[in-house]
């Protein structure tokens, strides 16, 4: 027996057939270049990306200020000033994952869950078996929050809550969502509060592609939902996920008041 | 840390190309004024990058002579961050992309 829902033909009580989206995938204009930096500048990444979140004013006049202070001291550093922090966390949190990130991640959907894994060892488990999210009691906001979803014929739609900034990420005092650009170039966008609900429709719009389409509202710091468009490509260079590792951190240490290399041990000699 | 107003071109010889987490680390030998050889370090990113970037650990060997772009260190030490540069059989990958950009 069979019925027809939401445009797909599944056998009722019958596991609904999954789309393959095997491979590794990352997300078309954030691919990294040598130097650790971006291939765009900043400034175009800022046009590009739809960065326009519909801040409330006084969520607008907080972001400005931040905005300031770090234009100051991305100026200041590449005048040979010191960074003002070291980066030690190798997780961008969510939804930085799937809106700025260099990352190469896999897509495994399974009839009653759906797995993301980054190269950054982050996993979104996003559960597609009918249940809902945990009750008042059970929930608390982590920096990947609680994702359950469900399956529109070949779009998986993902419902997201309960999320934590990500806020020792680049050491800027809770900066939930940064764009980045060239070399040392960040900024933040916006501020998301733990009641920020997302919901993405998520599809392969041809084999080599798979596109995120994200609703984000945010009572706290919003004054309209915010609607975002990510396009992931399949990474033609490798075939298998490699991981990143913080490993080694202490590679730049401060010597005689700069920042200077310390590179770690080579692998031969450890 | 780097000094990128500056772009500063070294030939020299691999010493090592250590492929480590978290970032990368061509170790190069490289003539000074007086004759003698210098020892740089010159940072990349990451692995996981560079594999995607098409590198991979035995892109550059030991004894390989190349040339490489660099932005040197603010405090005048012997590193710097890689930008660009040519190996023994040509072009080193990671040169900046076209104008257009990546997709």
């Amino acid at each position: 027996m069979t019925a027809l829902l939401a445009g797909c033909v599944v056998a009722i009580g019958a596991a609904p057939e999954m789309p393959d989206w095997s491979g590794e995938w990352q997300q078309v204009g954030a691919m990294p270049s040598p130097d650790g930096g971006f291939y765009k500048s900043l400034d175009q990444v800022l046009k590009e990306m739809q960065w326009s979140p519909p801040n409330k004013p006084a969520v607008q006049a907080k972001v400005d200020k931040i905005v300031a202070q770090e234009r100051k001291q991305m100026a200041a550093v590449r005048q040979g000033a010191n960074p003002g922090g070291a980066v030690r966390a190798c997780t961008f949190g969510y939804p930085t994952v799937m809106l700025d990130s260099p990352l190469m991640f896999e897509v495994l959907p399974t009839p009653k869950e759906t797995v993301l894994i980054f190269s950054s060892r982050e996993i979104r488990h996003v559960y597609t078996d009918g249940r809902p999210h945990p009750g008042k009691g059970d929930l608390w906001p982590t920096r990947w929050g609680d994702s359950i979803g469900h399956w529109e014929g070949p779009t998986l739609v993902i419902d997201t809550i309960a999320i934590q900034p990500a806020n020792d990420f680049m050491r800027l005092g809770g900066t939930p969502v940064v764009a980045f650009g060239g070399i040392e170039e960040m900024q933040v966008i916006t501020y998301l509060s733990p009641e920020a609900h997302f919901v993405e429709r998520l599809r392969m719009t041809d084999k080599n592609h798979l596109l995120d389409q994200m609703t984000i509202t945010d009572p706290v710091n919003f004054t309209k939902p915010w609607e975002l468009t990510r396009t992931y490509e399949r990474v033609q260079t490798i075939n298998r996920m490699v991981y990143e590792d913080c490993e080694g951190e202490e590679r730049n240490p401060i010597v005689d008041g700069h920042f200077t290399l310390a590179p770690p041990p080579s692998p031969a000699k450890r | 840390m780097f000094d990128q107003s500056k772009t500063l071109t070294l030939h020299g010889t691999i010493k090592e190309f250590r492929w480590t987490n978290p970032h990368v680390f061509i170790q190069v030998l490289v003539k000074n004024d007086q004759g003698n050889e210098d020892e740089w370090s010159i940072e990349m990113t990451s692995p996981e990058h560079l594999a995607r970037d098409g590198w991979r650990p035995g892109t550059l060997k030991p004894g390989d002579k190349v040339t490489l772009n660099i932005h040197p260190l603010h405090s005048n030490a012997k590193g710097g961050e890689y930008l660009s540069g040519t190996g023994p059989n040509g072009a080193l990958l990671g040169a900046p992309p076209p104008a257009e950009g990546r997709k």
